[in-house]
């Protein structure tokens, strides 16, 4: 963080400062829950693969 | 980079809106979900840190050392009033009322014997120096306190050996203790005159060297005590403490509904309005002292059994005025005989043994020998007799000294004009008879709640508020919850006060409490966000 930013926020009134951080407190929850580990990623894409491998193939058949 | 407030505004708004979209479809947008945490997780750091920083420039400056000073300041005017006291009553103000209490009604024979040496050695500090001569009231007292005098100063041993000592004499003499006590006591009051000139000069000197204004010291002491429930109340702690213990702070935070409607229960809100600031701050101090009339009405309803003892001493007063004269003097009586009978007894005893190891002159004829023995032998179990009946009956006589005292002092001091609050600080003072009359009232109580009765009817005398039972005559069947009510509405206060413990009352406390928090953060000048930071995180 840039010292100016410091600087202001150090002489913010307190009242602000207590809502900013309520707000990315609340942020950083929501944004915890949705993080996926990559193990979970390369599952998804795995079955992202296979979705689409199943799609491909079901509309081959079909043509 | 953000540079500026503005900027790092517009920034957490930009991540909040974003959270929400990524939310919808989270398996597709991991890279900028890491991104957004990453960088949020930064910033809320530095923002709690922050706010612990601006929150501990607070935590670190308590009214601790303000209140430790005027603490200080306190008790120098409180021993001061105490010694002054005492050159009038050394007995209650001088501690030696307690601890006769204490060894007249001992835990433990080390329990007796710590409070023994405690009264020897304020009588040394005094000038009086215990010695054996001084137990000769009956010869186990002197067994007992000649070897109580020679270990004292051997604190390893001390116990072990008064036990033996006790034991030893505890079988010829089961009424030891009370003995040394009626000892004690002898000794205490042949002394007076040397206990009141030390405890003068201990007061002259306690004037000068902590340059005590006499004449204002009690006003003095009022206005520390009122200053120490002020600065404690601002106390950051103890706003802390009233937002932990279940007030929720935002409706605290300004003139909220929830302040207008309690202090509606007080003085009307139209009514309120209409004041000046300076009325307004007056409503302020109103409502504390208020608070503190309910205080005094509840413990004066708790302890209105010890008024009812004093107006029954006060009715026969005549009866009572001279009970310590006549008890002294049947005392004194006592003593002389029971010294009288002992010279024979003694003298007898000494004959009894002289003829018992003769061996030739005089009555040395065996039929004549048996015979003066046995004479001698019928007065010593004679005086024997006379001797226990008269320690018995000085022992009775002592049992109650310390109720006739009081209530001879009652009787003298007690007037149609004595106020409630007098008659309570009498019985305050006596830690004896404060004992007793809180005991007398519910005998179903056990030492430990007696003791937390007595301190609590002390702490509650020590309040710098009581304002009523200073003016109301103690013989008064007046409503003192009427009289509050009245007084009240001088200040424009519309209460209705009710029956202790009854809804209408319970009301009235909880929301004096709740506008005293109100006041209580208004003067303390601590921001409620401070506050919020510091809840937090004491959670």
């Amino acid at each position: 963080m840039e010292e100016s930013l410091k600087q202001e926020l150090n002489n913010a009134d307190l009242n602000l400062v207590i809502s900013l951080t309520k707000d990315l407190k609340d942020c950083t929850e929501r944004l915890k829950k949705i993080e996926m580990t990559d193990e979970e990623i390369k599952a998804f894409e795995l079955e992202e693969r296979h979705r689409k491998r199943k799609e491909k193939n079901k509309k081959d058949g079909e043509e | 980079m953000i540079k500026t407030l503005e900027e790092f505004k517009e920034r957490v708004a930009l991540i909040v809106r974003s959270t929400a979209v990524l939310e919808k479809d989270k398996e597709r947008n991991q890279k900028s979900i890491k991104e957004f945490l990453n960088e949020a997780t930064i910033y809320f750091n530095y923002l709690e840190a922050l706010k612990k920083a601006k929150a501990d420039i607070y935590r670190n400056n308590t009214l601790d050392t303000k209140i430790n000073e005027l603490e200080a300041k306190k008790q120098v005017l409180e021993n001061y009033l105490n010694i002054n006291k005492a050159c009038d009553n050394y007995y209650d103000y001088y501690n030696f009322n307690e601890l006769i209490y204490k060894i007249s009604n001992p835990h433990t024979l080390e329990d007796f014997n710590t409070n023994l040496v405690m009264i020897i050695n304020i009588l040394k500090e005094m000038g009086i120096f215990i010695k054996k001569e001084d137990f000769n009231y009956s010869s186990y007292v002197k067994t007992y306190m000649e070897s109580f005098l020679e270990n004292m100063l051997n604190q390893e041993n001390f116990n072990n050996k008064m036990k033996d000592v006790f034991d030893s004499v505890y079988w010829k003499n089961h009424d030891i203790l009370t003995d040394v006590v009626i000892s004690i006591k002898r000794i205490i009051d042949s002394n007076e005159k040397t206990i009141k000139e030390y405890i003068s000069k201990k007061k002259d000197k306690y004037v000068t060297e902590y340059n005590i204004n006499e004449a204002e010291a009690e006003s003095a002491l009022e206005n520390v005590k009122i200053s120490i429930y002020n600065t404690k109340n601002i106390n950051l702690n103890n706003i802390l403490d009233s937002f932990k213990t279940g007030y929720n702070l935002s409706d605290f935070n300004g003139e909220t509904d929830f302040i207008k409607n309690n202090r509606s229960k007080i003085i009307n809100q139209s009514k309120y309005e209409l004041l000046d600031n300076n009325a307004k701050v007056e409503v302020f101090e109103n409502i504390v002292l208020l608070f503190n009339s309910l205080y005094e009405f509840e413990m004066n309803y708790k302890y209105s059994f010890i008024l009812k003892e004093a107006k029954t001493i006060f009715e026969k007063k005549e009866e009572y005025k001279n009970g310590l004269i006549t008890k002294n003097k049947v005392i004194e009586d006592l003593i002389k005989n029971k010294d009288k009978v002992n010279a024979s007894y003694l003298k007898i005893f000494n004959e009894y043994n002289k003829i018992k190891v003769k061996t030739s002159g005089f009555l040395f004829n065996d039929k004549k020998k048996t015979k003066k023995i046995k004479e001698l032998e019928d007065k010593i179990n004679k005086l024997n007799v006379e001797l226990s009946k008269l320690f018995d009956d000085i022992r009775n006589e002592y049992k109650e000294y310390e109720k006739v005292r009081f209530e001879s002092m009652l009787a003298n001091i007690l007037t149609d004009s004595t106020s409630i609050y007098e008659v309570y600080d009498l019985y305050a003072n006596n830690y004896f008879i404060l004992n007793k009359v809180i005991k007398d009232n519910n005998p179903e109580l056990t030492n430990e709640e007696i003791l937390l009765r007595t301190n609590e009817f002390k702490n509650f005398l020590d309040s710098p508020f009581i304002k009523i039972l200073k003016t109301i005559e103690f013989k008064s069947e007046e409503n003192i919850g009427s009289i509050i009510e009245e007084r009240y509405k001088l200040f424009n206060f519309d209460i209705t006060i009710g029956e202790i413990n009854s809804n209408v009352y319970n009301d009235l406390k909880k929301s004096l409490d709740i506008l005293l928090v109100y006041k209580n953060l208004i003067y303390s000048k601590i921001p409620t966000s401070i506050i919020e930071i510091l809840l937090e995180s004491s959670n």
